[in-house]
């Protein structure tokens, strides 16, 4: 009977077009990343970075590309997601200051189609949660400028704390939560194909453009864990869809 | 010899010179009545006319008095011997065919002649003698005698793809429905989704047809089709109807008829109920997951098949979870005839409640995360029930028949499916922060239909072959209310209304249908039909998001919103009206038969109306049309003999069917929605092979479907289904000897193999092979069966969809498409113990 399948499949058979796809994902630090990775910023400081430890929960590709502008999107892209991966359980802690690419746990899944966006959920469980303790951003480093330095370290969590208010008694649905935890849209432009690999490169350079460690005195700094100031710009930074999250997709 | 007919309670006649269109059946066996002992000590006479139905493999079915002598002994003793007698069958068109004989039988009384009465109309053949000194009972002797053949009339032929089904013995394989005798029919497949209770989807020569939306189902005239159903206009339940009830099915693929009205689109399936096991009958069944059945039916003895009252009531725990289910039916109905008009009245009440397992992901399974018969939603479920009288009044007058069928429906109808888990529910800026709330889908429906369809059928010989003409007309209007709400997991409340409309929908058809006989080896068929479809939509939901709504006046998470862009005041609903009309040419040529073997070129369009929700004002064309093209071969063989008339029939079909646009199932809105235009091109074979112990079926459909766009394959519908049924039946005489009467033994055996369906993303289902298994034996009234369906307990899936869902089984949200699959019933033992009283055993 099986056999009969296979040839009547073969013989007679047509497609309803693309397919699934599994692949392999793996996340890291930049190339040339290492302990110690000295850069500058846009604001002028020298960054030296000890640790830089990112949790990502999952990935997601979608191939529409969101126009800017209109009405206020929700979380998730409204076009057909192409590929998905997990990196765990409860997500994969990666070491930014280490240029190996780590394997997620979970592997992808998808269809063999174009994706124009990508979306990084930097979670720990649902997206949608008030509260949610898992340490998303582990970083540690100096700062300096004009001779003057901030030993800094800080600890983002994405919860309540990092909640904006509403403006708007008539839109109390904006900006939620799960809009603080998903880094969107990420363009990327490859097609996936089963048995590839998806390489998301992630660098810690870009996180840290909008600080100005200058509001705060020189010397020991632990960034609060906050929406408003530093917290808030460190914040930012981890979540910029540009310069810091690259994708690449190869074949099998 | 007159023979006269009534053709679907219309009358025509065979004509001198002629080619006869009815033959009537011939006596072949003949039993004497025994003048009775208690009409002879009374020295009664009389004459008795008994009305017999004779089936198509000759047998008296049932016998009634038409005419009484005024001495119910004399009476029954010619129903009995009618009872016994066997007929060389009635044909219509060379095919056995139903009929009703009158046969009249005289009881005089001389004072000599034989002591046992031969009724017309086999001649005794001797001069009865005389001279007896005492009274004795004789024949008349009638050189020749007239007779009325009473028929209900099998609608012509369309050609190759027009099955009339009689399901006879194959009743004894095991049918969980009555939508299962489908299966007797090439190229369809059953699939459902939705469990116990749940209309059937019907696959059928490359449509997705889903619940009926592409296939106008009706029972005796009363179409099931519920236009405006929420979850597909067109939904056709067939649950309420009882399968032993199911006397025979035509299934025309394809919409060559111009009697086929909405929804005829991948054809149209009617079902023909009577109770042939006349008596009182009870059964009782009980089987494995908790199931028991109960069924009682009742028709007078003796009486007209299409009289009886039957109910059921029906409880299962099911397999696996959340798959409990119960229902209850009652039908009746009454036909009488009275001189030349005939009418029958009838009524159906039906109560259902189950619950629905729903789908599974394939990862989920493989994972060991979920279990086959498990479920991820246990709110889903159906509640549903329908009401229906109909009646139905035909008479001749002249050359015409005129036939006339009025029905009333009520319909109630709960759904809760949930096909994607927690995917769907965005978060709109007026809404209260939420993250997914749960995509379960609650469909409610309160349907009021009021429908009548009549016809008028006349012929007169032109060119020396008898010609037909018939026109008809349908009327209906369908007021339905319905909802679709999203139920939240957590809670059960509803928390968004995804829909809400009042719909007034009416449907008037006309058809004139001409039968044009040119030769006796070539008629044409065919005419046209005209739809009108008017639409009068209330939509009471109209706006469901506000770019920037008033902050005075916050429309917060109502769903139904009374505001439009920058919070200016609207009311929420929108009506919409529209009419459309659509005419539909559908002809057939046949050609033959020669030595059995017929050909037959079909060619018609079908039309199936809108949603109503995709109604907008004035929009032309609300419908989609078909355009279908066959040609076809058949050839049958009847070998008749004293005892049972032994009859093989072949045919196969080349077929073409264009649909401009298609429903494709779409697994956010629960249902299918409309896509683009179709086309499928495919082959049918089927052969049937009866005789007086066996009943064999086979089919076999192979059907390419691809969208005209792209030129892909139409996901879903299977390209290459195969069904068998066979049924061995008779009776054991090494019995009789031990138990003075015989003992009956059935024995059943259905098997579908479906190939590989072509789902989304380019990859393809599991195949779907089952083999289910029923064994009967009887003695005088009583009967014990055994049922075993899927008998090698296969672990199938009956459906496969690739889609996205996120059924929270996992650590994030599941966003892309994977296999998901609805579980296939295991193993199910049902034992039956059946009882007929009164009756003809």
């Amino acid at each position: 009977m099986r056999v009969l399948s296979v040839l009547f499949v073969v013989g007679c058979g047509g497609t309803t077009g693309n397919g699934l796809v599994s692949f392999a994902t793996r996340a890291g630090g930049p190339v040339e990343a290492h302990p110690g990775l000295e850069f500058d910023t846009g604001l002028g400081y020298h960054l030296t970075l000890i640790r830089a430890k990112l949790h990502i929960g999952a990935v997601y590709l979608n191939r529409s590309r969101p126009s800017s502008g209109g009405p206020e999107a929700p979380c998730s892209l409204p076009g057909i997601y192409v590929g998905q991966a997990f990196g765990g359980e409860k997500g994969i802690d990666l070491d930014l200051l280490s240029p190996m690419l780590q394997p997620f746990a979970i592997a992808g899944e998808g269809t063999a189609d174009l994706a124009l966006t990508a979306e990084v959920w930097l979670s720990g469980g649902d997206v949608h949660a008030l509260e949610d303790p898992t340490p998303i951003f582990d970083v540690a480093g100096n700062a300096s400028q004009g001779g003057q330095s901030w030993p800094f370290s800080a600890t983002v969590t994405i919860g309540a704390n990092r909640k904006i208010s509403t403006v708007s008694a008539a839109t109390p649905g904006t900006n939620p939560i799960c809009r603080q935890r998903i880094v969107s849209p990420i363009l990327v432009d490859f097609a996936l194909s089963n048995r590839g690999t998806l390489d998301l490169r992630i660098d810690p350079r870009g996180m840290f453009h909008g600080l100005d460690f200058a509001q705060s005195p020189p010397g020991e700094l632990i960034i609060p864990d906050q929406a408003g100031g530093i917290g808030g710009a460190l914040l930012k930074g981890v979540s910029a869809n540009s310069g810091v999250y690259q994708f690449t997709f190869s074949g099998e | 010899m007159r023979i006269s007919a009534f053709v679907g309670c219309a009358l025509f006649s065979t004509v001198v010179g002629a080619e006869p269109i009815l033959v009537p059946p011939e006596p072949v066996t003949t039993v004497k009545a025994a003048y009775p002992a208690e009409g002879l000590a009374r020295r009664k006479e009389g004459t008795v006319t008994i009305l017999a139905t004779v089936g198509r493999d000759g047998v008296v079915k049932a016998g009634e008095v038409a005419e009484s002598s005024g001495e119910p002994s004399l009476d029954q003793a010619a129903l009995q011997a009618v009872l016994q007698w066997r007929f060389k069958p009635a044909l219509q068109e060379g095919k056995p065919i139903e009929s009703q004989v009158r046969v009249p039988f005289h009881f005089h009384l001389m004072e000599h002649g034989p002591a046992e009465h031969a009724p017309p109309p086999m001649p005794t053949g001797s001069p009865t003698p005389t001279g007896s000194p005492t009274p004795t009972p004789t024949n008349e002797i009638v050189p020749s005698f007239e007779s009325t053949a009473r028929t209900k009339r099998e609608a012509l032929s369309r050609g190759a793809s027009d099955y009339h089904v009689d399901v006879e013995k194959l009743s004894v394989v095991p049918h969980q429905n009555a939508a299962d005798y489908l299966k007797l029919a090439p190229g369809i497949l059953l699939s459902n989704e939705g469990g116990e209770g749940h209309a059937e989807q019907v696959f059928l020569r490359g449509f997705d047809a889903r619940e009926g939306q592409d296939i106008e189902f009706s029972v005796d005239g009363v179409v099931v089709n519920e236009s405006g159903n929420p979850h597909g206009s067109g939904y056709s339940d067939t649950h309420f109807i009882i399968p032993e009830l199911v006397e025979s099915l035509r299934v025309v693929e394809g919409p060559f008829d111009p009697r086929q009205g909405n929804y005829a689109v991948a054809g149209s399936a009617e079902y023909h109920l009577a109770l042939n096991e006349r008596g009182l009958n009870s059964k009782f069944s009980l089987g494995n997951w908790g199931s028991y059945r109960l069924l009682l039916s009742y028709g007078a003895p003796g009486g007209d098949p299409g009289t009886f009252a039957a109910a059921e009531l029906f409880q299962t725990e099911g397999f696996g979870q959340n798959r409990d289910g119960r229902r209850g039916t009652v039908i009746a109905q009454y036909e009488g005839h009275s001189g030349a008009s005939a009418y029958r009245v009838g009524a159906t009440a039906y109560l259902a409640s189950f619950h629905t397992a729903g789908v599974l992901r394939d990862d989920d399974l493989h994972a060991g995360r979920k279990a086959f018969f498990d479920t991820y939603d246990p709110l889903q479920g159906e509640d549903s029930a329908r009401y229906s009288i109909a009646g139905e009044l035909s008479t001749r007058a002249d050359r015409f028949h005129i036939k006339n069928l009025a029905y009333f429906v009520a319909r109630p109808l709960r759904l809760r499916e949930n096909f994607t888990g927690f995917l769907l529910d965005t978060q709109e800026p007026q809404q209260s922060p939420h993250g997914q709330r749960g995509d379960l889908l609650d469909l409610h429906m309160m349907a009021w239909t009021i429908a009548a369809r009549g016809a008028a059928h006349t012929s007169a010989v032109v060119l020396n072959q008898v010609q037909e003409l018939e026109v008809g007309y349908f009327a209906r209007g369908d007021f339905v209310a319905t909802s679709a709400q999203r139920i939240e997991a957590a809670t059960g409340h509803p928390y968004h209304t995804d829909s809400q409309l009042e719909s007034h929908l009416g449907n008037i058809g006309l058809y004139g249908d001409v039968n044009l006989r040119f030769a006796r080896w070539l008629s044409l068929r065919g005419g046209l039909r005209g739809d009108l479809f008017a639409y009068d939509i209330n939509d009471l939901c109209a706006v469901q998001s506000v770019d920037h709504p008033s902050p005075v006046n916050p429309p917060g998470n109502a769903s139904c919103l009374e505001q439009q862009a920058k919070g200016a005041h609207r009311e929420p609903n929108q009506p919409a009206t529209t009419v459309s009309a659509v005419y539909l040419p559908r002809g057939s040529l046949i050609l033959g038969p020669f030595g059995g073997l017929s050909g037959s070129l079909s060619a018609g369009q079908g039309a199936r109306s809108i949603d109503p929700q995709y109604v907008s004002q004035d929009a032309k064309t609300p419908f989609a049309g078909v355009n279908a093209y066959e040609g076809g071969l058949s050839w049958s063989r009847h070998f008749h003999d004293q005892t049972a008339p032994i009859e093989l029939s072949l045919r196969s079909v080349l077929f073409y069917t264009h649909v401009d646009h298609d429903l494709i199932f779409s697994e956010t809105a629960g249902r299918n929605v409309l896509a683009n235009g179709t086309t499928r091109l495919g082959s049918a074979t089927s052969a049937r092979f009866r005789g007086p112990f066996w009943d064999l079926a086979a089919n076999l459909t192979y059907v390419r479907a691809t969208f005209d766009d792209t030129k892909l394959l139409v996901p879903y519908v299977p390209d290459l289904v195969v069904r068998a049924d066979g049924a061995l039946f008779g009776e054991l005489p090494w019995w009789r000897a031990r138990l003075g009467q015989p003992l009956r033994a059935a024995l059943g055996v259905g098997a579908t193999y479906v190939g590989p369906r072509p789902l989304p993303y380019g990859s393809r289902s599991d195949t779907l092979a089952t083999v289910d298994v029923n064994a009967t034996v009887g003695w005088r009234g009583l009967d014990f069966s055994l049922s075993l369906q899927n008998l090698l307990d296969t672990r199938y899936r009956l459906g496969e969809f690739n889609y996205a869902s996120d059924f929270h089984s996992q650590p994030f949200p599941t966003q892309v498409p994977v296999r998901h699959f609805t579980a296939g019933a295991p193993r199910t033992v049902l034992f039956s113990i059946a009882l007929n009283y009164g009756g003809r055993r």
